[in-house]
């Protein structure tokens, strides 16, 4: 058992920071010509025309606004590669899981998916494996994600109940999940059982739920 | 001399509109489209000469886009951009397309001009 979920653990990271390569991938791309437009505007004043300083001020701020971007997506990689230093830690459940979402934006667009995250200001402090609940909450996601495939929304809901904290993916507008749904699949169930986490299957009202202990026993 | 129309589909609009602002001072006639959606509408009545398509898009990716434009234009000419570097991608990719009709992000202008110009007069 363990061993499967060490596989599919490298599996989970590698997909992600895949996917973030590809971001970083567009931000250079346009950064690239970008650049390559602010010379050409160059090249063409050498040649005489007027150039407008309005215009080279937009596309310079432009490449800021990319290179933010970019510092955004790096400081998101950043924070999910530190997840995996310690086993147990102390976490904000509300920043965990809005980290994910972040980092899954690329996936999301592909299959016209809107995410939205609903939560209160309120830290939601829980001591567990960080990395193994990521992975949790990004496998819960996938699978939420491909039933609402090119129509539909999918709504996090983050709450805290008495010991427990609460990831509600209800899923809106033309989700399709299948009868026989295989979900939650045998991964699903390992990390399930090694984080104490309970899964709550409702699909006739379109939404499922994660119960996860505030505090797990280890460390 | 009529200006070479050229049809660009990409999800980034940033890349994409600039881009597409290169061109146009290079000379091309460039309209551009964030979605496969939006592309197939400005080819219902005009004709490109060649569409440069993002692999991966939302819904509608570039090869199914190819197929659906080649049905309006059996004679519009393609080539192919994506941020993707695996060699797994690159192998599906050129199997389907040919490696000369696929780009891979960040581009280099002159480079696209050269396949641009390739994929209208194949030696």
């Amino acid at each position: 058992m363990e061993n499967k979920i060490n596989i599919e653990s490298l599996q989970f990271f590698g997909k992600i920071i895949a996917s973030v390569s590809h971001e970083i991938k567009n931000v250079m791309a346009i950064i690239n010509e970008k650049t390559g437009l602010l010379k050409d505007l160059a090249s063409i004043a050498e040649k005489g025309s007027p150039i407008d300083p309005v215009r080279i001020q937009a596309v310079a701020d432009e490449i800021k606004l990319q290179i933010k971007r970019g510092d955004t997506i790096v400081k998101n990689m950043n924070n999910f590669a530190h997840s995996a230093d310690e086993p147990i830690q102390r976490v904000d459940l509300r920043e965990m899981t809005s980290l994910i979402i972040m980092l899954s934006e690329r996936f999301v667009s592909q299959m016209g998916v809107t995410l939205n995250l609903i939560s209160s200001d309120k830290n939601i402090i829980i001591k567990t494996n960080p990395f193994l609940l990521e992975f949790l909450i990004w496998d819960c996601l996938q699978f939420a994600i491909k039933a609402c495939k090119d129509t539909g929304t999918v709504n996090i809901a983050i709450e805290q109940s008495k010991n427990r904290a609460e990831i509600k993916y209800l899923l809106k507008d033309g989700s399709n999940i299948e009868p026989k749904s295989s979900f939650p699949e045998e991964r699903t169930k390992i990390l399930m059982e090694a984080l104490c986490v309970k899964l709550f299957l409702n699909f006739e009202d379109h939404e499922f739920m994660i119960s996860i202990p505030e505090n797990i026993k280890g460390g | 001399m009529a200006k070479l129309r050229i049809l660009l589909v990409d999800d980034e609009v940033e890349f994409v509109s600039t881009l597409a602002e290169r061109l146009t001072l290079r000379g091309f006639d460039v309209e551009w489209a964030l979605t496969s959606a939006e592309a197939l509408q400005k080819a219902e009545y005009k004709f490109f000469d060649v569409a440069i398509l993002d692999l991966r898009m939302p819904k509608v990716g570039g090869l199914e886009l190819k197929e659906k434009l080649l049905e309006k234009h059996p004679a519009m000419k393609f080539i192919f951009s994506t941020g993707y570097v695996s060699e797994e991608d690159f192998k599906i990719v050129s199997k389907q397309i040919g490696e000369e009709f696929y780009l891979i992000k960040p581009l280099e202008i002159k480079i696209l001009i050269e396949k641009i110009n390739a994929v209208l007069n194949p030696a």
